[in-house]
């Protein structure tokens, strides 16, 4: 593995219904490294959307301990979780989540006014909009940088969202089912845009996925079973066919 | 492009402080406001109340600024009031005259009484008093009050006289003739009339008695029409041991009608000359109390501040020997500013734009409950993106500042449509009024009812900055709470909002 980037220590993470408090997370250990792809496998409720929301600091585990880059971060303050997140860590999730009042172009630009002053943005609003116009092109969505979310298709949707989180210049980028909601053609497209970023960027990924074709292009594959981890291991070394994976 | 990664790897970030105010909040507010229509109703509702607020307010202001210029034409600086009734007008003046900052001073004397249109009386002079007679004249008689001056001695305290309507035949009339009809206009009046004078009959000027324009026009009297006045009083006889009740009245003519602005005053009262008011209606001897008065009007230097002189004038009157001896229990006496001599009305006119501010302050906070409506919808609406902007690294502030933003912004352009909406309002309602009497036949303002040509106006440019100011102030606390519940949203339940 190469430097850790994030670690995760014995994480547990429980929610109140009512009375009945449901454990989520029963102890997680996981560690990304820089410049890695992990892909995260796991039925529905396995608690793997959970962890993704505590290593990208969106909530505080019950329990353990989360570093990033060496400092811990999961008893920061919101504010300096908040500040972390946006120049450390980008989100890419399966339904897009774009700003739909917003076209391509400024949902991109959007991440990058987070710790942007008004004045200052008024005063470099060429500098950052050619930001986002470059990362567009690289995502190969130049022709479309006018178009509002409704007028653009599921995978050209998914690649402005790609475009939004690479404008911060993340170190690692959490993707949540990112081709999850695409047909496989269109899937495969978006899988090859992001381990292009990871090869010529460095960021890491964490993708958390439901598809063994895509968790096999990813460095090592982390199975999850109620709550734990059952497997981690390096994806060339993984089973060819899904729910294979060794009992917890 | 470079494809190593070191190409893309960020240079160590240096920690920069947090921007008070992040260009994404600005950036999101404006769009999310301009995404739907209906979110715009919070700028309706506070231009709707900062309209109302300027329009009410100027016409308001106007129409006190028309009433405080009315009293002032009648009402002199200083009022010397409440003096005994055998106080000598000559004695007073002296005293008061002495006082350098005193520039002119007037006599005034009041009295209360009923006017009869001639009819059934045809042209007899005097009036019989018994009850009978009265009620068959009901519809012809009114109580006024007289108020006799000298004319020419009142030019010199206040604006009144010149608030005299004149015909254009009178216009060259000096004060004192004013209050005369000249016989040959009576000879006409009275051929006309009907009981025209008899051959060899001579008619010479006889007294003249002038209403306030709207009771002139209300009571249908013409010049130089012939009235009687009646009225009674206590000399201080017996009759059977109980005082004597002695009647009184007089003939006179009905002159030019005065209209000064000052609705009340106009109503209320007409002017007579001191001596046929004194001598010739209430009795008073000539020669035994030659300046018998009620108050003494009186007019200082334009620099004079009133309550200081008010003061002195006071003191010098409770220190004259003259009145000291003539008075030995206190020669008492009021002496009132022009504003305390109509404090009553004053004070009800801005009480009642008091009132009125506060019945469009509720329609401000209307206002401000439709900017808290549309942002609690826009939160709601907005709740999963609010999730996906916590993701991307905005703060709780942040989040807030998006909507406070959109607060602000509704805010700002309602103030401006409604200020600038009020102001054309103001400037143009005249034409406008005009303009829906003659297409639409009706007004948004009765003139006639007010007796005035045009709507007053009087814009306040500081009550204008207080509507903006408390419209801006009102709205941020309309936008706070759905702000504060925007802010403190979880970011996870905030992601999964459908």
């Amino acid at each position: 593995m190469t430097t850790p980037l994030l670690e995760a220590r014995s994480i547990t993470k429980s929610f109140q219904l009512g009375r009945t408090e449901i454990p989520v997370l029963r102890g997680v250990d996981l560690t990304i490294g820089r410049g890695e792809t992990v892909a995260l496998l796991g039925t529905s409720g396995a608690g793997k959307s959970t962890l993704l929301h505590l290593l990208g600091l969106l909530d505080r585990p019950n329990d353990g301990s989360i570093s990033f880059d060496d400092q811990r971060v999961d008893d920061l303050s919101t504010k300096e979780r908040a500040r972390l997140r946006h120049r450390r860590i980008g989100f890419v999730f399966q339904f897009y989540h774009l700003i739909p009042e917003l076209d391509a172009l400024r949902n991109v630009q959007l991440g990058a006014l987070m710790d942007v002053g008004l004045w200052e943005w008024l005063g470099n609003r060429g500098a950052i909009k050619a930001r986002a116009a470059a990362l567009l092109e690289e995502v190969g969505l130049t022709d479309r940088a006018r178009h509002r979310p409704a007028e653009l298709s599921g995978g050209e949707r998914q690649r402005v969202a790609i475009a939004r989180a690479l404008i911060a210049e993340p170190e690692l980028i959490l993707a949540d089912e990112p081709t999850g909601n695409l047909d496989s053609e269109t899937a495969e497209g978006i899988l090859d845009l992001l381990f292009r970023i990871n090869r010529e960027r460095g960021i890491a990924f964490l993708l958390v996925t439901h598809d063994p074709a895509l968790a096999r292009r990813c460095d090592r594959i982390v199975r999850m079973r109620d709550g734990r981890v059952v497997d981690d291991g390096l994806a060339t070394t993984a089973p060819a066919t899904e729910g294979a994976a060794p009992p917890a | 492009m470079d494809p190593s990664p070191e190409a893309h790897r960020p240079a160590a970030r240096t920690p920069r402080p947090a921007p008070l105010f992040p260009a994404f909040a600005a950036f999101l507010a404006v769009r999310f406001l301009f995404a739907r229509r209906i979110n715009l109703i919070g700028v309706v509702g506070i231009a709707v109340g900062v309209w109302a607020l300027i329009v009410v307010v100027a016409v308001f202001s106007g129409f006190i600024s028309d009433i405080r210029g009315g009293i002032r034409q009648v009402s002199p600086d200083l009022l010397l009031t409440e003096i005994p009734s055998d106080a000598s007008f000559e004695q007073i003046d002296a005293v008061l005259r002495a006082d350098a900052d005193v520039v002119a001073t007037a006599p005034r004397l009041r009295y209360h009484a009923l006017y009869f249109k001639h009819g059934a009386w045809g042209s007899s002079s005097g009036v019989r008093t018994s009850s009978g007679d009265i009620s068959k004249q009901a519809s012809d008689y009114d109580f006024v009050e007289l108020i006799g001056i000298d004319p020419s001695r009142e030019v010199e305290v206040t604006d009144l006289l010149q608030q005299v309507l004149l015909p254009q035949s009178w216009e060259t009339r000096s004060p004192e003739e004013l209050f005369e009809i000249p016989g040959e206009m009576i000879q006409v009046w009275r051929s006309l009339e009907g009981f025209p004078l008899g051959p060899g009959e001579a008619i010479g000027s006889r007294p003249a008695i002038l209403f306030g324009y709207d009771r002139f026009r209300r009571s249908r009297v013409e010049i130089p029409q012939q009235l009687s006045l009646a009225s009674a009083h206590f000399p201080g006889d017996l009759i059977d041991g109980a005082p004597a009740l002695h009647s009184l009245s007089k003939d006179v003519h009905v002159g030019a009608p005065f209209h000064t602005g000052h609705r009340v005053f106009d109503e209320t009262k007409a002017l007579l000359t001191l001596d046929v008011l004194r001598d010739d209606f209430l009795g008073y001897d000539r020669f035994l109390d030659p300046d018998v008065v009620s108050d003494v009007a009186i007019r200082v230097r334009p620099d004079a501040d009133l309550e200081t002189v008010k003061q002195r004038l006071a003191d010098a009157l409770a220190a004259d020997e003259g009145l000291q001896k003539a008075y030995p229990e206190g020669f008492g006496g009021l002496i009132l500013t022009w504003e305390e001599q109509n404090e009553v009305y004053l004070d009800a006119v801005d009480q009642e734009r008091a009132m009125m501010k506060i019945v469009l302050f509720a329609v401000m906070l209307v206002a401000a409950f439709l900017v808290y409506a549309t942002l609690h919808m826009l939160v709601t609406q907005k709740t999963r993106e609010i999730g996906v902007l916590t993701a991307m690294g905005a703060s709780s502030s942040g989040v807030l500042k998006i909507f406070l933003s959109t607060g602000g912004v509704i805010a700002l352009l309602g103030c401006g449509l409604g200020v600038a909406t009020g102001l054309a309002s103001v400037f143009w309602m005249n034409d406008l009024d005009t303009w829906t009497q003659a297409r639409l036949g009706f007004s948004l303002f009765p003139r006639e009812l007010y007796a005035l040509d045009e709507i007053p106006y009087s814009i306040e440019p500081w009550w204008v900055v207080q509507v903006a100011l408390g419209a801006l102030a009102v709205s941020a606390v309309a936008a706070w709470l759905p702000a504060r519940r925007a802010a403190h949203l979880q970011p996870v339940r905030a992601l999964a909002h459908e």
